[in-house]
């Protein structure tokens, strides 16, 4: 009688903590992180900083949130990103290899149905910390075609995206104040996503977007949770 | 005493699971049921996918539960004959779910319904179903239309009125008990699928099994599904697959600009005004394109379903039986100026 109740409590308390455990695995996938080195001199908001990033080692987007399954080669769909810092700006420069690059204009009645997110862009998160001390998303899209030249949003973001036959660049300061983050204080997260979109050939018709890239081991839409952003880890400004 | 501390664990265990099994089965068992998606579907080389004629299959989700079988044509509803019998008017509802009434726990479908009124006004009126179920296939529809249902010589063809025009080359596969959604456009999807309904078949059976005989489990399992925003990775994507009993693989979709829909509507309406067939959009709650439509001579028949709770399952936002009812009455009387006299005078 007490073995058997022995036993029953042993087969118990495993399933207890195998579901616990299984929770925990869900929960667990890690939030992966990046060093940002700090760039030593005043940064002009003109994204004329290409001596710079050469000193900048690069990572890769290598997580396929959604579409791994439309991915043929690495011709197909890769990026590198690279980061900088100071105290006026984050700086950022995207490097999207792609065979096929969609570049429409505008998105307008030509695109009709045709949704930003769709498109071959290049979309930030950030979560910007809140009056509240909480946190929101600031979202940034950056769309081949639509956004192109160097230019200076509302919020004094600057930007300049280069379109080559088979890559886009994406270069982009982004002011801390538009995060309403304090850099030497405040914790930075954030989300790099990129969408490829290949099937724009055929007339009158629309296609959706065929693989997502993103920080995260989440799915595509792990930017609606500031909780499976990455972190960024700025490196001490030199002395 | 030490003795009595364990009995008293285990005892405490014991009832904590036997409390939580007890009150999920109480007051959620129709939540956490069991599913099964019908294995009544198989690949068209035209429109992606269809019905396997004459199947069976069961359906068992959350507010539904019944045995579909499919008729000698590839369709939900009751046989027909492929030609059509002389003085007889015959009406084919084309469309997708709501209209094909396959997602209805029972099995009085409007265009049951509606051959019932029919009948009973001793109209010699037939109505046919001609739908199926699935999303992004508004232009699958309209190419069933050209290629499938004009070979059933009908004199009024009513389509659910559902825009864009938009497709998704998904085909539906029936595999080991789960249906598989991939997209033709790559080799790898269907794989993707394989490989998740083989892991749950395999390494993932004792997980499987635990969610079969615990409710705990099953509400456990629910609770991470419906929270995508919190929780997310491959073993939920595992966990939702075996309660769906459906794995879809990413999907391309497309979607017609509206220059080329209203180009290919009026194209189809031509084509069938030239055999002598009526087309009708219809809408079941607000009109769509009225004016657009009126301009290449299509009628549409709007029926203002209220949008309510009480006219979709409890668990299951297509159109209960209460639904079916109403859709059919109305539509009953908004198809009457369609119906020629000498078939309403039999």
């Amino acid at each position: 009688m007490m073995a058997r109740q022995r036993r029953l409590l042993f087969f118990l308390i495993t399933l207890c903590v195998l579901v616990i455990l299984f929770i925990e695995y869900l929960n667990l996938q890690g939030t992966p992180s990046f060093t940002v080195a700090h760039y030593p001199g005043s940064l002009q908001m003109n994204c004329n900083i290409d001596a710079a990033w050469q000193t900048i080692s690069s990572d890769t987007l290598s997580t396929i949130t959604f579409g791994s399954e439309f991915v043929e080669s690495s011709n197909d769909l890769l990026c590198t990103f690279k980061q900088m810092w100071n105290d006026e700006a984050l700086c950022l420069l995207v490097t999207v290899h792609d065979d096929r690059i969609f570049k429409p204009t505008k998105i307008d009645s030509a695109y009709q149905w045709l949704n930003e997110w769709d498109t071959d862009n290049v979309t930030l998160f950030f979560r910007r910390k809140s009056t509240d001390g909480g946190g929101e998303i600031v979202q940034k899209r950056f769309i081949c075609g639509v956004h192109g030249t160097e230019d200076a949003t509302d919020d004094g973001t600057r930007y300049q995206l280069i379109i080559d036959a088979d890559k886009y660049t994406l270069e982009i300061a982004l002011p801390w104040s538009v995060l309403s983050i304090d850099p030497r204080k405040d914790p930075v997260y954030f989300d790099i996503q990129v969408t490829d979109h290949d099937k724009y050939e055929m007339p009158d018709v629309v296609a959706s977007r065929e693989t997502n890239l993103g920080l995260s081991n989440y799915s595509s839409d792990a930017w609606k949770s500031v909780d499976h952003y990455a972190k960024m880890i700025l490196s001490v400004a030199e002395q | 005493m030490k003795i009595r501390k364990k009995y008293l664990v285990i005892f405490a265990l014991i009832s904590i699971i036997f409390t939580l099994e007890i009150f999920f089965r109480t007051f959620t068992f129709e939540q956490l049921k069991v599913n099964a998606y019908p294995m009544i579907y198989e690949f068209d080389s035209l429109n992606y996918y269809r019905y396997k004629p004459n199947s069976t299959g069961l359906i068992s989700k959350p507010s539904i539960q019944k045995t579909v079988v499919i008729n000698n044509e590839g369709y939900y509803g009751p046989a027909f004959s492929k030609e059509k019998l002389a003085g007889k008017f015959r009406i084919i509802v084309v469309g997708t779910s709501n209209a094909g009434g396959i997602w209805l726990h029972g099995s009085k479908s409007f265009p049951i319904v509606l051959q019932e009124i029919f009948n009973r006004h001793s109209q010699n009126v037939e109505v046919i179903t001609c739908a199926i179920d699935g999303i992004n296939r508004n232009w699958e529809t309209i190419k069933a239309i050209r290629s499938k249902i004009v070979q059933y010589a009908p004199d009024l063809i009513l389509l659910e009125g559902n825009f864009p025009l938009n497709f998704d080359h998904r085909t539906r596969e029936c595999y080991r008990g789960y249906l598989m959604e991939y997209s033709t456009d790559s080799r790898q999807t269907r794989q993707y699928c394989i490989d998740r309904i083989d892991a749950l078949n395999t390494t993932l059976k004792p997980l499987t099994w635990l969610y079969d005989i615990s409710y705990t489990m099953r509400a456990a399992c629910k609770y991470v599904i419906d929270r995508p925003e919190s929780f997310q990775g491959e073993y939920v994507e595992y966990a939702r697959i075996y309660r769906e009993k459906n794995v879809a693989s990413a999907m391309l979709y497309y979607t017609l600009s509206h220059k080329r829909e209203m180009k290919e509507i009026a194209d189809l309406n031509l084509a069938l005004t030239e055999q002598a067939i009526k087309l009708i959009f219809l809408n079941y709650h607000e009109p769509v394109f009225e004016d657009e439509l009126r301009a290449l001579s299509i009628p549409t028949i709007t029926l203002d379903i209220p949008e309510a709770d009480s006219l979709a399952h409890e668990h299951d936002a297509h159109f209960n039986a209460s639904a079916h009812q109403l859709i059919a009455e109305r539509l009953y009387l908004k198809l009457e100026s369609f119906i020629p006299n000498k078939i309403k005078q039999l």
